[in-house]
């Protein structure tokens, strides 16, 4: 009470929102400043990539492979400041040293033009468009060649590989964030909420419940009780298989063990789907799936999970099932996370208030104690996103991830690696990409500390 | 003290050894040092009888001896543990009379006992040895029978060219014969198995392993190898293995001179040598594009395609010439072989001198020309999209796929899809898993149809063409073009494929070595007029050596086939 | 509570069979088999393939097989066969396993040793020139790849020696083949041991500075919280001296997260120090991982999986009961 008084004398203040309060105070975090200027800048060079690159993302130049960044010169040959212009470069091999060298022949020079028509490629994916940043009629014709950050492997511009990988790489960060959220805040409200109230799974078709379940509503019952006989249909099938194949192969001692395990097992379906009511926790279920996931090595589900992407697939697809899996691999964490806090929040009057009040049980989660989750969820998942790009280069860098000619960053610093010590020495510009990933994750860990310390509730005002 | 032992075990070893194995080396060489390379991936066993991959067998034939093995020098047999041997009833028999005195490094003799006993193991399906089919000819077993302690007797159902050239390794009989019988061979001689239980009857003995890390070995002082002065070899004191799994760190360790031979993978890597040798950092030699090595890289197309359409068109003698016209070679070596290869216009390698001819016929790289030849098949105008179309309006198109993972491949592959394209054939190229693709091309359904297009793929090359017999014979599991079902011919062949099946059959059982030439002359001949394969380009060869190894080839011998030496006994370290 | 660890170990068994049904069915689904890659060799026939497959019983049902694996590891405790080096998984793993250990240990050890320091001096110096200086550099380890790290170590290792004229940086590998001129197994142990110490000081860095931004965040956060309770304030207020304010009652409490946490580290020991080990060569978990997958080896996999399972259940036991010991308001139940 006596705050309110307070904060009526000193006016403007007032009337600040808890999330005003936070702008101001993430504003005044230099670091978290910097972090989210920098991601703009990236996230924009990633939207304008076909803009940005004077090439489309495939385009090589085979007789081209490893060319060094184009100079761009700014002065004639008397020294005075002109229009910036590059030479044509040619590129030979030479037989002594096995050096590749690069000549240029300034004979004719080919200005750089900006804000030019460029080969056509479609904004956003629809908009057909043709306006790049860079180039000239030389660059369509190939009289000379602009590679701002030199070229790869099969001869392409580094420079605009990286702003086109740059979609992959920052985007695959939030896509897969997203989802794993999106699991994780799903198993986990389903876990804080149903823990301590267990749902009836089957009911055993001569247990006294079980006609009254079916008298209650025909159709639906019915229509379950055939879902949950072909539950432990398969379970027992499974069972049957697991048995033939290991009396078809094994004698003696285990054979029978194993026999006796396995009848048992048998009978104990039969059991269930005559008698008994079975009930189960979803709390329990799902936490002992994350512990499962979490049981594995990230890295080793990872790999294996790879694995099973299909080679074939065209380069979207792919992109979209590398997301899949790292959020698969990732979703548990959170879950167990928001459960915690769930379970906290669902003793909190409020909710049980709405409870009382017979509001339903979705209504609850979704009204009442996820909204109380908020400032925790925007702080993990910025905090997020840079594990996930970190994962994905790595993926990408054993090539488990996205494929050529596809681009994405931890791809294009892979090329480094299989150059060896040559990168460092000689093709420096490989190493820009790794680069690139440093800073986008530096910025997003900059900005996720900013935003805790801004959104901490706890903060002084 | 040290030299005296030395010696000593030497006198002792001169006075064991009745029938030496004379080892003619590059140079005369001195005993003691230690030889280090880097091995790409760890053994996987010891035993010979388990080996499957050469990380493993790479370490076997160092303590393991064989009875015959091609001589390095002219690549004809030469005998190792064999000191001789004599071919009878036109060639259905061969009678080896072993060494005397050879011995196992514990003392025991090694006899007609181990060798019978290691080719009954060998060959025993129960075993499922990977040296099985070296005793068994187009599915009639080779025998094996002791006729005296040193002397043993091979019968051959057919006569058969490649027989003493199959080395195959002869295992201690006191060792495995009791494991044999009781069906526990794999047990013996695994990485747990303490390195000095491991006996040898070869040059080296292991010494240590860690797993990861490298594998040692030491000589053997009771092998019965000497060098043409009667001094006993190996040379070296040690031989060392260490595993690096990446390609650039073995190039690290070669450059910081912690490793002895390297073989440059392409002219980045040579410059990398070349530059560290001028700079004086590493004291070596290096030869860029001595020799092209053995294996080959094609692209195959499905014959037993499940689309009628495409079988007919992949049948098409021109539409493969017409493929074979689009292979820009120059930039597959330059972009994907790193600037150092050869195209690749034959089956046969082009190192395998005896039989390789360079006399067939080429197709330049000549989009027109390909163009031309689609027209003939009747692909003639472009749709809107600018692709090739036939009569009826059907898009030549095809799926081109290779092994993901495989460098070369996949950007000999995207040249060549490329190019496709810039004439109007629509290829989509894509990377796939490996056991997929091995799937897709070795495993036809039920009704002998297979479903890819294309395939690129490549297959270890050898000296010994009769050892590729499963590509091309008809009823071969890799007649990878047009493949039959359970081991039978395919339904459906062209009459080259018969001529090659036979000329092949002949090859494999004529015992004159010009006539074999001959045969394989007109095989590589007819394979390239049909192009059933159509071959891309080969890798260079580019060997580097540290110069503190002696005993090494000089350039003018240097051959992908021996390597760097003629024999490992005979090589030396110089300090 | 050794009724409570009991039941501890008792939940172990349903997470282990899971995760290595999941990782069974995965690995199951993938196309092809440990005796695919055998195909392409032109001198091994079908025949031999088929023998291949069902001495390694490949050929029996899936779910067959995955029983017979389990039983296995339960009546017996053998983890299977490695279908690529035809031996015993456990003899497969156990040196990886080993090596990955001393690497991750002694990263682990680096990170506590300097990142509870740097955590207390940033909270109690918030926001100076300092704790921003030392947050930042922080941050630079968890930002940078760390398998790019590792090639920048390694380039700077080459570059070090070749300008020092001698090996002063180890550049890749865990062991030399002779030390002080005698084969490594007959060196003494202390030879042995400085020499992996020696190898393992590039890696060990780099993974260190992967891990400590984590730490030092939470130690930070930890420090914060602690020094703004009440009976800090209550210390302060009666005169209590600061550093003894700092040291004696707020780090003890600060550090209790710290303390449990330390359990869960075990499964991060097994889980290896993840790429590094790739680029550096060290012959740890991660390049034993891979090449079981590329073979399909499946045991392999099911092997370490196995023993992760096991330490991360017992390294989260371990977990509670030290948080049980150190900090008194915590009961079993």
């Amino acid at each position: 009470m006596t705050r309110k008084i307070e904060a009526r004398s000193q006016g403007a203040l007032q009337s600040r929102s808890f999330f005003q309060e936070a702008w101001i105070r993430f504003r005044r975090h230099p670091l978290a400043r910097l972090g989210g200027g920098v991601l703009l800048v990236l996230y924009l060079g990633a939207l304008f990539a076909d803009f940005l690159a004077p090439y489309p993302e495939t385009k090589s130049f085979r007789d081209l492979t490893f060319s060094p960044p184009t100079p761009v010169h700014w002065r004639d040959e008397n020294g005075r400041l002109t229009r910036p212009y590059v030479c044509a470069v040619e590129r030979k091999r030479n037989l002594e040293t096995f050096k590749l060298e690069f000549t240029q022949n300034c004979a004719q020079k080919y200005t750089i033009y900006f804000f030019v028509q460029g080969e056509p490629y479609r904004f956003l994916g629809f908009i057909p468009a043709n306006l790049r940043l860079m180039g000239g009629e030389w660059l369509q014709n190939e009289q000379a060649h602009l590679f701002l950050w030199g070229t790869d492997d099969f001869g392409r511009d580094l420079w605009g590989r990286i702003w086109y990988g740059a979609r992959v790489s920052l985007t695959i960060g939030i896509f897969a964030t997203a989802l794993a959220l999106l699991i994780g805040v799903f198993m986990g409200s389903l876990s804080g909420f149903f823990a301590g109230k267990p749902l009836t799974l089957s009911i055993g078709l001569f247990n006294p419940a079980y006609r009254e379940f079916v008298s209650r509503n025909p159709l639906p019952s019915l229509f379950k009780t055939l879902l949950w006989l072909a539950l432990w249909g398969g379970l027992a099938w499974l069972v049957w298989v697991m048995l033939s194949g290991f009396w078809a192969t094994t004698r003696g001692f285990e054979a029978v063990v194993f026999g006796v395990l396995g009848v048992g097992i048998l009978l104990a379906i039969a059991y269930a789907v005559l008698f008994p009511l079975i009930k189960i926790d979803l709390d329990t279920i799902i936490m002992r799936t994350t512990e499962i996931l979490a049981a594995i090595p990230d890295l080793f589900l990872l790999i294996t999970l790879s694995v099973l992407i299909p080679q074939g697939i065209p380069p979207a697809m792919r992109f979209y099932l590398v997301v899949c899996i790292l959020s698969f691999v990732n979703w548990g964490g959170l879950a167990r996370v928001m459960r915690g806090q769930i379970l906290q929040l669902r003793e909190m009057e409020y909710a049980q208030a709405a409870q009382a009040m017979g509001a339903s049980d979705s209504r609850v989660i979704t009204r009442h104690i996820l909204p109380g989750t908020f400032t925790f969820l925007i702080v993990s998942v910025t905090l997020a996103i840079p594990g996930f790009i970190l994962a994905e280069s790595g993926l990408s860098f054993i090539g488990l991830g996205i494929q050529e000619p596809a681009s994405s960053w931890g791809l294009l610093l892979s090329k480094a690696q299989a150059q060896g010590i040559t990168a460092f020495v000689d093709r420096p510009w490989l190493l820009i990409p790794g680069l690139f990933i440093f800073i986008a994750i530096l910025s997003f860990n900059f900005m996720g500390d900013g935003l805790r310390d801004a959104l901490d509730p706890r903060a002084k005002r | 003290m040290k030299r005296i032992l030395v010696l000593s075990m030497l006198a002792l070893a001169g006075l064991a050894l009745a029938q030496p194995k004379v080892f003619k080396g590059v140079e005369a060489g001195r005993a003691g040092g230690n030889y280090r390379v880097t091995a790409i991936s760890d053994p996987r066993t010891f035993n010979p009888f388990v080996a499957r991959e050469t990380s493993s067998t790479d370490v076997i034939g160092l303590f393991l001896p064989y009875l015959t093995g091609y001589d390095p020098y002219g690549l004809k047999p030469e005998g190792h543990l064999a000191q001789s041997w004599e071919v009878r009833n036109n060639g259905l028999t061969v009678i080896f009379k072993l060494r005397q005195g050879a011995k196992w490094s514990d003392g025991q003799p090694i006899d007609a006992d181990d060798v019978i006993f290691s080719a009954t193991a060998h060959a025993d399906p129960k075993v499922n040895s990977n040296a099985r089919s070296s005793f068994i000819l187009d599915g009639q077993p080779i025998k094996w029978s002791k006729v005296d302690q040193y002397t043993v007797r091979a019968d051959f159902p057919k006569p058969y060219a490649p027989a003493l050239i199959q080395s195959w390794y002869i295992a201690p009989e006191h060792i495995f014969g009791e494991a044999y019988k009781a069906g526990k061979i794999p047990e013996l001689w695994t990485l747990e198995t303490p390195v000095n239980r491991i006996i040898s009857g070869g040059p080296f003995m292991l010494e240590s392993y860690s797993k990861g890390e490298r594998v040692v070995l030491r000589r053997n002082p009771s092998y019965w190898g000497v060098d043409d002065k009667n001094n006993p070899v190996a040379y070296l004191e040690r031989y060392t293995f260490t595993t690096v799994s990446d390609l650039n760190a073995a190039l690290a360790k070669f450059l910081a001179g912690e490793s002895d031979l390297y073989a440059a993978a392409n002219a980045d890597q040579v410059a990398q040598i070349l530059e560290r040798i001028r700079s004086g950092g590493l004291k070596g030699e290096i030869f860029p594009n001595a020799d092209v090595t053995t294996g080959t890289n094609f692209i195959v197309f499905n014959w037993n395609h499940k689309d009628s359409d495409k079988a007919k068109l992949f049948r098409q003698v021109k539409f493969r010439r017409a493929m074979a016209h689009l292979m820009d070679k120059k930039s597959m070596i330059e972009v994907a072989l790193g600037g150092l290869g050869q195209p690749q216009w034959s089956p046969i390698s082009i190192p395998v001198k005896q039989f390789f001819t360079d006399d067939v016929a080429k197709y330049d790289y000549s989009p027109q020309k390909a163009a031309a030849l689609l027209a003939e098949l009747g692909f003639r105008k472009k749709n809107a999209q600018g692709f090739l179309v036939d009569a009826t309006g059907k898009v030549l198109e095809f799926n081109l796929v290779t092994n993901q993972g495989n460098n070369i491949r996949e950007k000999i592959a995207q040249i060549f899809a490329e190019d496709a394209r810039k004439i109007g054939i629509r290829v989509n190229y894509r990377p796939i898993d490996f056991n997929e693709l091995v799937r897709q091309l070795t495993q036809p359904a039920a009704d002998g149809t297979r479903d890819f297009d294309a395939i690129l793929i490549g297959l270890t090359g050898g000296i010994e063409p009769a050892f590729s017999r499963n590509v091309w014979q008809l009823n071969g599991s890799l007649h990878a073009w047009n493949l039959g079902v359970g081991g039978q011919a395919p339904k459906q062949v062209e009459s080259f494929e018969v001529l090659i099946d036979k000329l092949m059959t002949q090859g494999a059982t004529t015992l004159d070595p010009a006539k074999r030439r001959e045969i394989y002359v007109q095989f590589q001949k007819v394979v390239a007029e049909n192009v059933p394969l159509i071959y891309t380009v080969a890798p260079a060869y580019n060997p580097a050596r540290n110069a503190r190894i002696g005993g090494l080839f000089p350039k003018g011998q240097i051959n992908s086939i021996v390597g760097q030496f003629p024999y490992i006994e005979t090589v030396f370290a110089k300090e | 509570m050794w009724n409570y660890i009991a039941r501890r170990l008792l939940q172990l068994i349903p997470t282990f069979v899971g995760a290595t049904i999941l990782a069974f069915v995965i690995i199951q689904i993938a196309p092809g088999d440990a005796i695919t890659r055998f195909e392409l060799d032109p001198t091994v026939d079908r025949e031999q393939i088929e023998r291949l497959r069902q001495q390694f019983g490949l050929d029996q049902p899936i779910p067959a097989q995955y029983a017979k694996w389990l039983s296995g590891v339960f009546f017996h405790g053998y983890l299977g066969l490695s279908l690529d080096y035809r031996s015993d998984v456990w003899s497969v793993i156990r040196q990886p396993i080993l090596n990955s250990m001393v690497l991750v240990g002694l990263s682990t050890l680096l990170i506590y040793l300097v990142a509870i320091p740097i955590g207390v001096y940033s909270a109690v110096r918030k926001y100076s020139l300092g704790d921003r200086a030392l947050t930042f550099l922080a941050f630079f380890g968890l930002a940078i790849p760390n398998f790019f790290f590792a090639l920048i170590m390694l380039y700077f290792a080459i570059w070090v020696n070749d300008h020092a004229g001698m090996r002063l940086l180890p550049v890749g590998g865990m062991t030399d083949q002779f030390l002080g001129g005698v084969p490594r197994q007959e060196a003494p142990w202390i030879a042995r041991t400085l020499d992996v110490l020696w190898h393992s000081i590039l890696p060990v860095i780099v993974v260190a500075t992967s891990g400590m931004a984590g730490l030092v965040r939470i130690m930070r956060g930890q420090m914060l919280e602690v020094l703004s309770q009440d009976y800090v304030r209550t210390a302060r207020a009666k005169g209590v001296a600061e550093s003894m304010v700092v040291y004696k009652h707020a780090l003890r409490n600060a550090v209790i997260p710290l303390v449990a946490g330390i359990g869960g580290l075990l499964p991060g020991l097994i889980g290896g120090a993840g790429l590094v080990e790739v680029v550096m060569a060290w012959p740890g978990i991660t390049p034993a991982f891979l090449q079981a997958v590329s073979a399909i080896d499946i045991y392999v996999i099911m092997g370490l999986i196995t023993i992760s399972t096991f330490l991360l259940i017992v390294g989260n036991l371990l977990s509670d009961l030290l948080l049980a010991w150190v900090d008194p308001r915590i009961r079993y139940n």
